[in-house]
């Protein structure tokens, strides 16, 4: 089996970015299911990467024609559910900030001298 | 003496210019009970309030005047207020006037009392301003059944049973807004009492009367009219 140079920098940095997912896990900042959804996306690259006959499989049985389109359609659905998560995540910052502010100025009170 | 405890609570950011008289000119009508959200200020509006006679909140970062009269409602209810005021700090408002807006909630007839610049004969409302104001008020009336004069008066007095009904969210200018919508709402006691509005340079600058902040505000009543 031989593989072109792009596969061998695509597989390079996928296990890269695998190796920080599971860094990230091992020092308590990312939680199981991260670490799942991570893995499932780096190992699926690599997959693909290797044995793009799995992409052409993959084409027949979701009925698109050409195998590279499954990865574009793939990559665009996981872009907006990143775009979604970070939607969330931001909503609850801007939340709980104000929040926070308010209770540290309230327990803190410089009171007037009388 | 009031036989209830009235505290007036102001929300300033960089307002070292102005804080200071305001706080003195409150004081000086026998008010002191007076707490300023210093809201992240960058220059010396805490201190100067501080040295005023005033109690301090302190934001840590910009919060917005409608997160700072929070606080300063949270705080004063906290400590035990009947009445809250709420004043701006860019001298705007007359420390005169708190007698007269807090009647209304101290003897009961009301709960909310509203200041309104329309109401006192000779009333020096910038033309453009008043149209603003104007519009905004039919906007209230529309879309919350609160039939006001003035529409965006920051000059309040509420009791601590309508503070309690309230359920005040917005952070920004839009807080103003939310208090009427509120208002109607909850179908809370309100009247209107006649307040002299001083137009100084400083206030000017800082009250953004350009029609831009005004169109944000009531894209935002929409908004929480429809999401409500």
């Amino acid at each position: 089996m031989v593989f072109v140079t792009l596969q061998v920098i695509a597989v390079m940095f996928a296990i890269f970015a695998w190796s920080r997912v599971i860094f990230r896990f091992k020092d308590h900042k990312m939680n199981i299911s991260a670490l799942f959804l991570w893995s499932a996306v780096w190992v699926g690259v690599i997959v693909a990467v290797l044995m793009p006959e799995t992409s052409r499989t993959l084409s027949l049985v979701l009925g698109i024609s050409r195998p590279v389109d499954v990865l574009v359609y793939g990559s665009i659905v996981m872009l907006f559910y990143m775009v979604f998560r970070l939607y969330i995540l931001v909503e609850g910052i801007g939340h709980d900030t104000p929040r926070l502010v308010r209770a540290i100025a309230v327990l803190n009170p410089r009171k007037a001298k009388r | 003496m009031h036989a209830k405890k009235i505290t007036v609570v102001v929300a300033g950011y960089n307002e070292e210019r102005a804080i200071s008289d305001t706080v003195k000119g409150v004081i000086a009508r026998g008010y002191h009970d007076i707490v300023v959200v210093d809201d992240g200020s960058v220059d010396t509006t805490g201190d100067r309030a501080f040295a005023a006679g005033a109690t301090v909140l302190h934001h840590i970062i910009n919060r917005g005047q409608g997160a700072a009269l929070k606080s300063g409602i949270d705080y004063a209810l906290r400590e035990g207020a009947d009445v809250v005021v709420t004043f701006d700090a860019d001298g705007q408002h007359d420390p005169a006037d708190i007698d007269a807006i807090t009647r209304p909630v101290i003897d009961g007839t009301t709960e909310v009392a509203l200041g309104s610049r329309f109401l006192r004969e000779g009333s020096n409302v910038p033309p453009l301003r008043a149209i603003a104001l104007k519009g905004g008020a039919v906007l209230m009336h529309v879309m919350y059944g609160v039939r006001l004069t003035d529409s965006h008066n920051g000059f309040r007095a509420l009791s601590k049973e309508a503070l309690r009904k309230m359920e005040l969210r917005a952070d920004r200018m839009e807080h103003a807004s939310e208090i009427i919508s509120e208002i109607g709402r909850k179908r809370i006691r309100y009247c209107e009492v006649p307040v002299n509005i001083k137009y100084t340079t400083h206030s000017i600058a800082n009250s953004k009367q350009g029609s831009l902040p005004a169109l944000r505000i009531a894209w935002k009543m929409l908004l929480h009219k429809v999401i409500r």
